[in-house]
């Protein structure tokens, strides 16, 4: 599979030796402070493995069984949609992939710029809006869905996901008995398990605690994941003088050394388990007490956590289109491109929670379809400058001559679509005195809402779907 | 400088070495030990939660602020009568059932502690049932519950109600924070909410004062 758009610029924020180094204090972190790991099952595979048990659940992993589950993860993960069409994949190449969510706490409506609660109607707002924008490659079922009862929430969110999406969808569950219910309804819609297995219908993240807590809940979602060959995403979430070190390089080492652990596990319980390094490594803001989301240390981090994942062979899921300002505002706009612009000259493959704001408490569909101009916008930057014989166009320099112009040469007429010309920003010669930007930009959501119909269910699915659905409702009512 | 302003300086600059023997000093030179907790060590943490609220001054600076003061307290709880050292109220604290999460928790705890109030922290992963062990035990003023997911949003409503059930909900004010929580499911369940922690502090205040 080619990659899906070029990437010919120079980005990088850690040397090789700072990777090593920092490479090396992961491994002292894991053999010498070590991490606390609950539940039979995950302490049982690890020691079985070699790794040092001690008192107070510690678990000290030798950088012998780290260096063992390098060797078997894969470097190479696929991604497929509802279908089990291939819709991507995650890799050396560097295809990038961004993607939004499906639900949150709270939905800043599009017209008004207000937030409110979030309600199961917004989700399909949220679907179909993601399922026509180009550069949103995948949603994220959350796990929280209102007005369901909490124990079903990811469950049924998974399900109208699936109802709605035709791209590759990512799960999130506030508990692990969730997954295992999602895992199941995959699989039959997969047509069994080791279908399942080959093409894996959804991509799942979870967290350990920073710092250094790998508790059952956490673990056995590796587990689960790893046995069902579900694609599992590892994603730390710290904060500098809170849950990690101050430094960013202390914060990048306890981040790697998290991951790791999270990577012998997966290989112990299953060799050649599918794996993504997560990272969310950010500013702990000690006025105001919250983890920002739009600080530019939080996306600094990423990128160099991106690299250590590189520098692995694993691919790397991070974070762009987020801010810590509620509504669309000049600070949120300006958080949406810088976060995207890092995002984009990363080593990322899957980027997530685009159109986040409010430090994470809403999601905001103008953010969402503001992201995907400027996604467009990057890609014209980081595909970077083409110098050879054929772009010096030499000979067409000599052709027009001092003083001539190229405004009527072939080489102008056959070439001048290859930049960018916007959608949604404008560049008007004489511009009105009020932006109308915004009201544009609601009128082209409206539309999109009002006509794009994402593919419907093949039928036998959507009764596979509404069985799983009446049988999860029965548990409650 | 007069030196119970020293006093109340040094906590606010957050330097408990050179407090001791400043506090030495002024009880040599006759200041009362009740006068040395109103106008130095409160007077200090009164101006650093003032200074907080400003954002002039940080969380790691308030803490060491805290410490400060936790050490002259040391020197002079001895000194003092029986009714002087009241604590501003007692507190039982607790990440709920199947939360693990205590950051956010942790950080409260200590702005609280600051503030003159007992803690009891239970840690994390708390069932209602313990919650009500601890405050039948602990007999506190307030009820403090945390939580990060929505899943366990729903332990903090089964603790208020084993609470009432058990027959401890009148005797205590609830409070509850966390990434998913807010004001309206804080009223649905009895409790009351703030967003942060200098918010808890405030409510902390407020509800003692009710």
């Amino acid at each position: 599979m080619k990659r899906n758009f070029p990437i010919d610029i120079e980005f990088r924020i850690l040397d090789q030796e700072k990777i090593e180094k920092i490479h090396r204090a992961s491994l002292r972190i894991l053999e010498e402070v070590g991490i606390k790991v609950t539940g039979e099952r995950m302490r049982g595979a690890l020691a079985e493995h070699g790794a040092v048990m001690e008192a107070g659940d510690i678990v000290k992993i030798p950088s012998a069984l780290v260096e063992k589950a390098l060797a078997t993860v894969p470097e190479v993960i696929r991604l497929y949609n509802r279908d089990g069409e291939q819709v991507g994949e995650l890799g050396p190449e560097r295809n990038i992939y961004f993607g939004s969510i499906a639900e949150q706490l709270e939905y800043l409506d599009y017209k008004t710029n207000t937030a409110r609660r979030f309600t199961r109607d917004e989700m399909k707002i949220m679907c179909t809006l993601q399922d026509y924008l180009p550069n949103i490659a995948f949603t994220t079922s959350v796990g929280i869905l209102g007005g369901v009862p909490a124990q079903l929430a990811g469950q049924i969110g998974f399900i109208e996901v699936v109802r709605n999406f035709t791209k590759n969808i990512h799960v999130v569950t506030s508990d692990v008995e969730a997954l295992k219910d999602i895992v199941k309804i995959a699989a039959d819609l997969a047509g069994g398990p080791e279908a399942l297995a080959e093409k894996p219908l959804f991509v799942y993240y979870a967290e350990p605690i920073p710092p250094l807590l790998h508790p059952y809940e956490s673990n056995e979602r590796i587990a689960v994941c790893a046995e069902h060959g579900i694609p599992f995403t590892y994603m730390p979430y710290s904060m500098m003088g809170g849950t990690g070190p101050i430094t960013q390089a202390g914060i990048l080492a306890q981040n790697n050394a998290e991951v790791l652990a999270g990577l012998v596990m997966s290989q112990v319980i299953r060799q050649g388990a599918p794996y993504i390094y997560g990272s969310m490594p950010t500013v702990f803001d000690m006025k105001t007490t919250i983890g920002s989301y739009g600080a530019p240390e939080f996306h600094l981090n990423i990128a160099a956590a991106a690299e250590m994942a590189e520098f692995y062979g694993i691919p790397f899921y991070g974070s762009a289109a987020i801010s810590d300002a509620k509504t669309i505002d000049p600070q949120s706009a300006a958080e949406l491109e810088m976060t995207l612009f890092s995002a984009m000259l990363s080593k990322a493959g899957l980027v997530h929670d685009v159109g986040l704001l409010d430090h994470c408490r809403n999601i905001s569909p103008m953010a969402i379809y503001l992201a995907n101009e400027i996604i467009e916008q990057l890609k014209y930057y980081v595909r970077g400058v083409d110098v050879s014989d054929e772009t010096l166009l030499l000979d067409v320099i000599g052709e027009v001559g001092p003083g001539g112009h190229y405004l009527e040469h072939v080489s102008t007429l056959k070439n001048f679509k290859k930049y960018w010309y916007p959608k949604v920003f404008e560049r008007n010669m004489v511009n009105p005195e009020k932006s109308d930007l915004l009201e544009k930009a609601v009128e082209a959501i409206d539309r999109i809402l009002a006509t794009h119909v994402p593919a419907p269910l093949a039928p036998e699915k959507e009764a596979i779907l509404a069985r799983h659905e009446a049988e999860l409702l029965s548990r409650v009512f | 400088m007069d030196i119970l302003k020293q006093i109340s300086q040094f906590v606010v600059e957050g330097e408990p070495g050179e407090l001791e023997e400043l506090m030495r000093r002024a009880l040599d030179q006759g200041s009362t030990a009740r006068e040395l907790l109103d106008g130095g060590l409160l007077d200090g943490m009164n101006q650093v939660g003032e200074l907080f609220r400003e954002g002039e001054m940080f969380v790691p600076e308030v803490l060491m602020s805290a410490r400060t003061m936790d050490l002259g307290m040391e020197i002079i709880k001895p000194l003092l009568g029986e009714g002087d050292v009241k604590v501003a109220g007692k507190i039982v604290v607790a990440t709920v059932k199947g939360d693990l999460h205590d950051i956010g928790k942790k950080l409260v705890c200590m702005m609280l502690e600051g503030a003159g109030y007992e803690i009891h922290d239970l840690g994390v992963d708390v069932s209602p049932e313990d919650v009500c062990r601890a405050v039948e035990e602990i007999r506190p003023d307030l009820v403090g519950m945390s939580a990060m997911l929505t899943t366990t949003m729903t332990a903090m409503k089964e603790t208020t109600e084993a609470l009432r059930a058990a027959g401890l909900y009148d005797s205590v004010k609830v409070m509850v924070g966390g990434a998913p929580i807010n004001a309206g499911f804080a009223e649905e369940i009895g409790a009351n909410y703030s967003p942060d922690a200098t918010g808890a502090v405030e409510l902390a205040n407020a509800l003692m004062a009710s």
